[in-house]
């Protein structure tokens, strides 16, 4: 995982490019961060055909506003942001419930399970599977984000708090809180 | 005891961020040190292992097959930004111009070195050829150009043909050339259209005046020389 505001030879080379109205370079940056750019919009919105339509719309913010990023940040970065922004305005118009500044989840600590015990023990991996994806499903959309993004995307705090533009302290609290209530609902779901 | 439960929900609070190694060095000591002691916590934090090592290896791959084709496709069909259509037309106007200005300056250059350099040419040429024959004998001498070779030199003295033929000594001898053309046995040329009528009938009467003029000036001399296109007017110097 490379820090916020690093950027590679290379990368800088095929922005300048893209820049310059050289759409292949664009092309490879595309190819380059296209199963990321997916997965931040799956981490938001749960849903696959949703999450590739908000990518593709994502590349293409990202194209036209080119000329405005600024290199004090990374590019990958800057990008997951677009596509964060894009996954909680379109979840924001289906009307369903989005805390985009995370001030809610400093008291969530409060509210976790306190006992949890281990949620995988016994548990065939296709029953898990389910589970998982039931469990996910169950957070609430700024949860889910913050978790997917650091366990699967392997986002570092400092980004995630970039991309999703909250505090870094958010980003614990909502972590700390999304991995307790995801042990809790499995723990729920082998005792059924 | 109960400092071991609240040392516990304070360690509690930092077992992800210690597995994801975000804490700061004095942290990782604590929690290390807790984990050490604290069977709870130790079972904790391998519970957060499984639950991120379960999550990475049960995420959905996403299908992105002409994903790249697709965002490609969409760019090539996005309108041309009005910035960028307000900054071509102003280049194109810029290169319009451009061509314009240099083209004038072409012209210029065109007509300078026209007006310099060969228009001299093309006067001496006309005055040489042309009109200026013709104009100098008929306000000089008022004589037109003879018709034909004639033979008036043997009234002329061979000591004064010998001086005429010596410009030091400067009798006033004038030389026409370019009148020839002007004779009725040769086609008449484009330029002669330049030549006054007047100048055309006087080339018609030649002769007649040519011996007007002898025979009122016994001392003026007046032939034609075909071979060099050229009429000579011999007058004596004025002080003999």
């Amino acid at each position: 995982m490379r820090n916020p505001g690093r950027q590679d030879g290379d990368e800088a080379e095929l922005i300048e490019r893209a820049l310059k109205g050289d759409s292949g370079a664009f092309g490879q940056l595309v190819e380059r961060y296209q199963r990321r750019v997916v997965g931040v919009a799956m981490a938001v919105v749960h849903n696959q055909d949703d999450a590739i339509e908000l990518a593709q719309e994502a590349f293409i913010r990202a194209y036209e506003n080119l000329s405005k990023f600024e290199s004090r940040s990374s590019f990958s970065t800057w990008l997951y942001r677009i596509a964060a922004n894009l996954a909680i305005d379109f979840l924001r118009r289906e009307g369903r419930h989005v805390v985009l500044r995370g001030e809610e989840a400093d008291t969530e600590f409060n509210r976790l399970p306190s006992d949890q015990g281990d949620s995988f023990k016994e548990t065939s991996r296709t029953e898990l599977s389910a589970r998982l994806h039931d469990a996910l499903g169950e957070l609430t959309a700024e949860h889910r984000a913050v978790i997917l993004l650091r366990e699967v995307e392997g986002l570092s705090y400092d980004e995630i708090s970039e991309v999703l533009q909250v505090p870094r302290g958010t980003v614990m609290s909502r972590l700390h809180y999304a991995r307790g209530k995801l042990r809790a609902i499995l723990k729920d779901l082998s005792g059924e | 005891m109960k400092l071991a439960m609240a040392q516990c929900s304070e360690i509690s609070l930092l077992l992800g961020p210690f597995g994801d190694g975000e804490l700061e060095s004095g942290e990782i000591r604590e929690v290390a040190f807790h984990l050490a002691r604290c069977e709870s916590c130790a079972a904790e934090l391998a519970d957060l292992t499984s639950l991120g090592n379960e999550l990475r290896l049960n995420a959905i791959e996403p299908a992105l097959d002409g994903f790249q084709r697709a965002v490609m496709k969409r760019i090539d069909e996005l309108p041309e930004p009005f910035t960028t259509r307000v900054s071509d037309w102003f280049a194109g106007l810029s290169r319009r111009l451009s061509t314009g200005f240099a083209m004038g300056a072409a012209m210029a250059a065109v007509a300078a070195i026209t007006t310099i350099v060969v228009t001299p040419y093309a006067e001496r040429f006309s005055v040489k050829h042309l009109a200026q024959p013709m104009r100098e004998l008929a306000s000089v001498t008022h004589l037109p150009p003879v018709s034909g070779p004639r033979e008036v030199a043997s009234a002329i003295p061979a000591s004064a043909l010998k001086v005429a033929s010596n410009s030091g000594t400067a009798p006033d001898v004038r030389e026409i050339s370019g009148v020839t053309h002007l004779t009725p046995d040769q086609e008449p040329v484009a330029q002669a259209s330049a030549i006054s009528d007047e100048a055309m009938a006087m080339a018609q009467n030649s002769e007649a005046v040519i011996s007007k003029l002898e025979s009122e000036s016994p001392n003026v001399a007046v032939w034609s020389e075909p071979q060099n296109d050229t009429t000579v007017i011999w007058l004596p110097d004025q002080q003999q």
